[in-house]
């Protein structure tokens, strides 16, 4: 295991318009929930102190405007994440399939140097409602197909599993310092292609 | 009430400048010559149609005095012979006099004729300049006689705005020679003795005798039913279609001129005078005299067409219509004429000042600090919509664009903007980086150097960009996602018409 590790986490949640990212990150940091909408303006972020594996981290979580009016500015803050949460609304299977290209999208702009076992977490948020209209067996296939990325169902508004899906891209983001040292001369640009052209057909993608 | 306003006697006006020494003015005078009006026209015009304030004026100019919101016309007409400049104080007075300033004037100017030469340039000024201040000081005895009160101090006719202008407020006109007319009688406002009104929205100004009489309607509303200024250069209809008629007042233009017998510039009888057409140039249309001063304005047609800057003659009407459409960003210039972006550097150098701006703008207005701190208020405030969008261009912008002075200030706002957006953490975590070389240097929209993908906005270094032969990769991962989708809906649509092939949906 690596020595030097930092105390600082860059997490990013992306997703589209409307699924709840700045709801969930509201329930994770202050606990609090409103069922008004309120669109976010360009990106911004919140810390919150964690403990993982016995250290206090800083977690600085940057929540984003999906594809509300503001998307025209660049992400130059992608660069240096060490986590990045897709969400998307199991009563919306749009912002399901779209997860293929914020997942694209953050890969090609945040350029981790080994992007195939950059951490990601999904989450399906809304299960409070009852017109669920994307199963959990669908979701979980698209998560195995993306080399098992960590499934969670949340619900910001009761704060159904928030804790628990924070406290593991706490600790995703801190396992993946680690491995960033190991492989320290991986050639990330080839990696990036490999990745960009073997994506599996069956996806059902759209723009971004 | 007629006579007086034809009667009215030509004052002869003092040079621009009073502290300006004569031979400066005599410069000033052959400099507007050339450019307009010959000396000798405008003395003609004297001579046989005089019956309005500025019909003297070579080049009458009006501004607005913001502070006092009065239309302050400054005549130059008959230059004042250089050996009287000195007593000129004690000759030329303007709408503040009171009768014994008047009085005064005109004893010393007694004085003066009868120790001129005869014959001299000096004795025709003065003798001329004795009658003028005999007739002021009529008018100005007949005003006081007027006992009006002063009306409401708000009063709405026509859709102007009036306000009321107490009779004794005075000392609100910067220079000795600058005088009130009133637009709806031209004769001088004797704020002295008079009441008077102005309209708020357009500056016409009015007696309070006067004021329940305006027929002009208020210019900000005709304004505002045009929308945008006259862009047609000129558009002259002639006389014959206006039936010989004057567009505002409809009095008869009789375009046969009589000889008659002038003294001193005051008509004999206006019946057998001739009433001068006057066309105005932004409307294109004829006037009389009365209502057409000769005043002089830029011209919106010919600012957007020819990139003219030159004053022409327009009609009252028309001065103050400009007048308000001179601060609107209404004229989409690059669509009205785009070739003027081609050949005025000036003009493409605002263009791109405007373009840089507009994307630091969309930082600033999402970045907490740089709302805290007004940035863009500070800098831009009023003239937010230069920043909004690179189209829209008002006639004082195309001026100041003209001049230099626009670039000038979108440069200091610019250095401003850009000294926030790289010291700010939360500017600068939005920046770009470029994904065809994926260097890890950030880049900005407003940068030299980048290139912005039209279709998509993603940023890229130009050279990068050539060396992908101008494709952008984000633009190729869009579209082969929509491809993907639409391979996708299709295959469904198969599946749906077979029904051998359904298989359960997993949704
Ligand atoms: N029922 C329910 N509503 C939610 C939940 N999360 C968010 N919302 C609502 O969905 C709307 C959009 O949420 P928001 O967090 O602004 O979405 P964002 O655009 O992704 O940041 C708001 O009206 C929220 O109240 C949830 O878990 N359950
Ligand atoms: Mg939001
Ligand atoms: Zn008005
Ligand atoms: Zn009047
Ligand atoms: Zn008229
Ligand atoms: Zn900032
Ligand atoms: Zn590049
Ligand atoms: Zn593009």
């Amino acid at each position: 295991m690596a020595t030097r590790k930092k105390s600082l986490l860059k997490v990013i949640i992306l997703g589209d318009s409307s699924v709840g990212k700045t709801s969930l990150m509201n329930q994770y940091v202050s606990k609090r929930f409103s069922n008004q909408y309120k669109a976010t303006i360009g990106a911004d972020f919140c810390t919150k102190e964690v403990v993982v594996d016995d250290r206090v981290v800083t977690m600085q979580i940057w929540d984003t405007a999906g594809q509300e009016r503001f998307q025209s500015l660049g992400v130059a803050f992608y660069r240096g994440a060490d986590c990045c949460v897709l969400v998307y609304d199991v009563t919306s299977p749009n912002s399901f399939k779209n997860l293929d290209s914020w997942r694209d999208e953050f890969l090609i702009q945040a350029s981790p140097r080994d992007p195939e076992h950059f951490p990601f977490v999904v989450l399906g948020n809304k299960v409070d409602m009852d017109n669920r209209q994307v199963s959990t067996r669908r979701a979980q296939q698209w998560c195995q197909s993306k080399n098992d990325i960590p499934y969670f169902e949340t619900s910001a508004k009761e704060g159904i599993n928030v804790e628990l899906a924070f406290q593991t891209i706490a600790k995703n983001a801190l396992a993946q310092e680690a491995e960033v040292e190991l492989y320290n001369e991986f050639p990330d640009q080839i990696r990036l292609n490999a990745d960009r052209n073997n994506r599996p057909g069956n996806a059902d993608n759209c723009q971004c | 009430m007629n006579t007086l306003r034809d009667s009215l006697a030509s004052i002869p006006g003092a040079v621009q400048n009073l502290a300006t020494a004569a031979s400066n003015y005599y410069v000033a005078a052959r400099n507007s010559q050339g450019q307009n009006d010959s000396l000798s026209t405008a003395a003609e015009d004297r001579l046989s149609a005089s019956s309005t304030p500025t019909t003297e004026s070579l080049h009458s100019f009006n501004e607005i005095d913001s502070a006092s919101g009065a239309i302050l016309v400054s005549e130059k007409s008959l230059p004042i012979p250089a050996s009287l400049v000195k007593e000129q104080w004690r000759l030329i007075f303007n709408s503040e006099a009171s009768v014994q300033d008047l009085q005064e004037a005109i004893n010393h100017c007694k004085d003066l004729v009868l120790i001129s030469e005869e014959n001299s340039e000096e004795r025709r000024w003065l003798v001329r300049h004795l009658v003028d201040l005999r007739y002021s000081l009529e008018e100005l005895q007949e005003a006081q006689s007027d006992k009006l009160e002063v009306g409401p101090t708000v009063k709405t006719v026509v859709g102007h705005h009036f306000t009321a202008r107490q009779r004794g407020i005075g000392k609100t006109l910067p220079l000795p020679t600058q005088r009130n007319y009133c637009d709806y009688c031209t004769g001088i406002i004797w704020s002295v003795v008079q009441a008077s009104y102005f309209c708020t929205d357009c500056r016409y100004m009015a007696h309070q005798k006067c004021v329940d009489k305006v027929t002009r309607v208020c210019a900000h509303v005709i304004a505002s039913e045009r929308q945008y200024p006259i862009l047609e250069i000129c558009p002259e209809i002639g006389l014959a279609a206006q039936q010989y008629k004057c567009m505002e007042c409809q009095t008869l233009l009789n375009c046969t001129l009589h000889t008659t017998i002038q003294c001193f510039g005051r008509k004999s009888k206006p019946e057998n005078s001739w009433i001068e057409p006057r066309l105005c140039d932004y409307t294109g249309l004829y006037f009389c005299p009365s209502c057409h001063w000769n005043d002089q304005s830029v011209i919106p047609a010919r600012v957007v067409h020819n990139w003219d800057f030159l004053p022409r003659k327009v009609s009252r009407s028309a001065l103050q219509e400009i007048q308000l459409f001179l601060d609107k960003p209404l004229i989409r210039l690059e669509e009205a004429n785009p070739k003027l972006f081609v050949f005025l550097e000036k003009l493409a150098t605002v263009k791109k000042l405007r373009t840089n701006l507009v994307y630091m703008r969309k930082y600033l207005s999402e970045c907490r600090q740089a709302l805290e701190d007004k940035i863009l208020e500070t800098q831009i405030g009023h003239r937010r919509y230069l920043i909004q969008s690179n189209e829209l261009y008002s006639i004082n912008d195309l001026e100041q664009t003209e001049n230099g002075t626009l670039a000038d200030y979108l440069h200091k706002v610019f250095n401003c903007f850009d000294k926030h957006i790289r010291s700010c953490s939360m500017c600068m975590a939005k920046a770009y980086i470029c994904e065809i070389c994926s260097n890890d240097e950030v880049i900005f929209p407003f940068d030299d150097g980048c290139i912005i993908c039209d279709m998509c906005n993603s940023i890229y270094h130009r050279v990068c960009m050539t060396r992908k032969n101008m494709i952008c990769p984000k633009c190729v991962r869009v579209q082969e996602r929509r491809l993907q989708r639409e391979r996708s809906i299709e295959s469904k649509e198969n599946n749906e018409n077979n029904p051998n092939n359904a298989r359960p949906n997993d949704i």
